[in-house]
């Protein structure tokens, strides 16, 4: 299964992209009360998993609605699900509440972040978050390195002053050391994906991901691309196609595209790639929605970029 | 799962394995004690034996080409006589063409061992038309692998110039073999990405053939690759 016989966004490519993440947001938005957080339960025992949910699918719909390039009724959507997230978490409040019963947690800053990214403002939260983003504490947080970004990237969406080393940061990452490219697996490549996603701020700044490591990834993504969509791990494959639109020369992976787009439901669901979907769309939420997720925010940033990036300045797949 | 190159029984597979190991002893050991013919008469099954010679192609020359030793006059007839007894296909478009480069590195090597094989039965002529390598990179992986008998040290001056301007892309099967776990495939490429090791050796080449001189330890096929590789890359330039 070859990736690199095409490695421009025509308009077939964009329009297949759109189609995926058109799709992905509508599957969401009727999928919505899956993410709806347990109520019967105190605030810090709702669970890790369900925050992660509700603030991948916030993610999503802000970045929807910042790259402006869905149709009316996608765009409509990603809002009514933007405005349901900030509902569930009592528009910020609850955030509050967990980020003040357990401050050395990063967790709400950073899911308050992507809120604040779309004008969604909690002042008390805001308060607070600079307050503890001024701590020594909050330089040495025994984070994964690339987790350490994430807090970083929260910082600066919500206007707090970063006191970190980024550089220093980027070096402790998997992706900072420029390693052998076979060493990837499935753990770091995650790591590999996310590391970029803080850096650009998930396409918005390509320029926050120094040029050594868009060269690395020049290199080596064609092959990470073509390996993963052989084995039709759509999930990682999905997040891979989004680090290729947050390069400053992006690359775009075309015939990947089709891949995936062979692989959504009908219902626009996309699977994992790991384990097979329940009939019921209800119980196929529980492993799906990531891959869904994904595809939503990967379909949006590829259709953006291919439209704003000049043919000539694209990257090719190899 | 690992994809790997254990011998099928019933096959030509253990042969092949079999040669393959005696070949990489040799090129380890000091010495000229290699016969190809004291081999085959080793292995008991000639015909397997006669096989397998055809399945590794100009690679039976080896320990010959890489240690500048004389081809025995006996070991050339025998290498004639698996060309006869099993004549490259002839009615498949696509593996006559492979066969075709395979055929020429064997000559070649005849050659340079001043065994003069143009006329010999079963050999696949030898055209000079020659065709362009698969401009994308898979494909260019997915044929070099199938050609790695044709591999330095039995590259000419118009392949290396072309792997050179495809320095990328066969790393880049290498870096795929290697997720894949196809470690007969990496160490063929490896191989590959030593034409010009002399001068410009690729910085992942080093890392990458210790790490299947590792992990394929146990495949006869892979170790035979990754040995040629670092003989040929310790080769004085020709």
């Amino acid at each position: 299964m070859g990736t690199g016989t095409r490695d421009t966004m025509d308009a077939v490519a964009i329009r297949l992209a759109q189609q995926v993440g058109d799709r992905a947001v509508a599957w969401l938005g009727s999928m919505r009360t899956g993410f709806t957080l347990a109520r019967d339960v105190p605030d810090e025992r709702i669970g890790g998993d369900g925050l992660k949910s509700l603030a991948e699918l916030a993610l999503a719909a802000g970045l929807v609605r910042r790259e402006a390039v869905a149709g009316p009724r996608c765009a409509q959507t990603a809002q009514g699900l933007l405005d349901f997230a900030w509902r569930e978490f009592d528009e910020g409040d609850l955030l509050y509440r967990l980020q003040a019963h357990t401050p050395a947690a990063t967790h709400p800053i950073e899911i308050y972040s992507l809120f604040a990214a779309a004008g969604y403002r909690h002042e008390r939260l805001d308060r607070l978050a600079g307050h503890l983003l001024g701590l020594r504490a909050s330089r040495v947080i025994e984070h994964v390195p690339n987790r350490r970004l994430a807090v970083v990237a929260a910082a600066t969406r919500i206007g707090v002053p970063v006191h970190d080393d980024v550089d220093a940061l980027i070096a402790q990452t998997w992706l900072g050391g420029t390693p052998e490219p076979w060493m990837l697996d499935a753990n770091n490549a995650y790591g590999v994906t996310h590391t970029v996603f803080h850096l650009t701020d998930w396409g918005s700044r390509p320029e926050g991901l120094p040029d050594r490591l868009q060269d690395y990834l020049h290199l080596w993504l064609p092959v990470w691309t073509e390996v993963f969509c052989e084995t039709r791990f759509w999930d990682l494959l999905l997040e891979f196609l989004i680090v290729g639109t947050c390069l400053q020369r992006p690359l775009f992976f075309p015939s990947v595209w089709e891949r995936v787009a062979e692989a959504q439901h009908a219902d626009g669901m996309v699977p994992n790639g790991l384990t097979v979907p329940p009939a019921d769309s209800r119980a196929a939420w529980l492993n799906h929605h990531h891959p869904t997720v994904v595809a939503a925010v990967a379909g949006t940033l590829a259709v953006s970029r291919a439209l704003t990036v000049p043919a000539a300045s694209a990257g090719g797949a190899g | 799962m690992p994809i790997t190159s254990a011998p099928t029984p019933g096959t030509v597979g253990p042969a092949v394995h079999l040669l393959a190991g005696a070949l990489t002893r040799a090129l380890l050991e000091e010495g000229d004690g290699f016969r190809l013919g004291r081999f085959l008469a080793d292995s008991g099954d000639r015909s397997a034996g006669l096989a397998a010679v055809r399945v590794l192609g100009a690679d039976v020359l080896t320990p010959f080409v890489l240690k500048g030793l004389p081809l025995p006059g006996e070991d050339a007839a025998l290498i004639e006589a698996a060309v006869r007894v099993y004549p490259a296909p002839q009615d498949q478009p696509r593996e006559t063409a492979l066969w075709r480069v395979r055929e020429a590195a064997l000559v070649r090597a005849l050659a340079a061992l001043g065994v003069d094989a143009s006329g010999w039965e079963g050999l696949t002529p030898v055209r000079p038309a020659r065709q362009p390598p698969a401009p994308e990179w898979v494909p260019l992986a997915v044929d070099l692998v199938r050609l790695a008998c044709a591999a330095p040290p039995f590259t000419d001056a118009t392949v290396r110039e072309e792997l050179a301007r495809r320095r990328l892309d066969l790393t880049r099967g290498l870096v795929r073999a290697l997720l894949r776990r196809d470690a007969l495939s990496a160490a063929r490429l490896a191989r590959w990405l030593t034409f010009d090791a002399v001068t410009a050796r690729p910085p992942l080449l080093a890392p990458a053939l210790e790490h299947l001189e590792i992990v394929g330890a146990d495949d006869a096929r892979v170790l035979l690759e990754t040995t040629i590789a670092r003989r040929t890359m310790t080769r004085p330039p020709a």
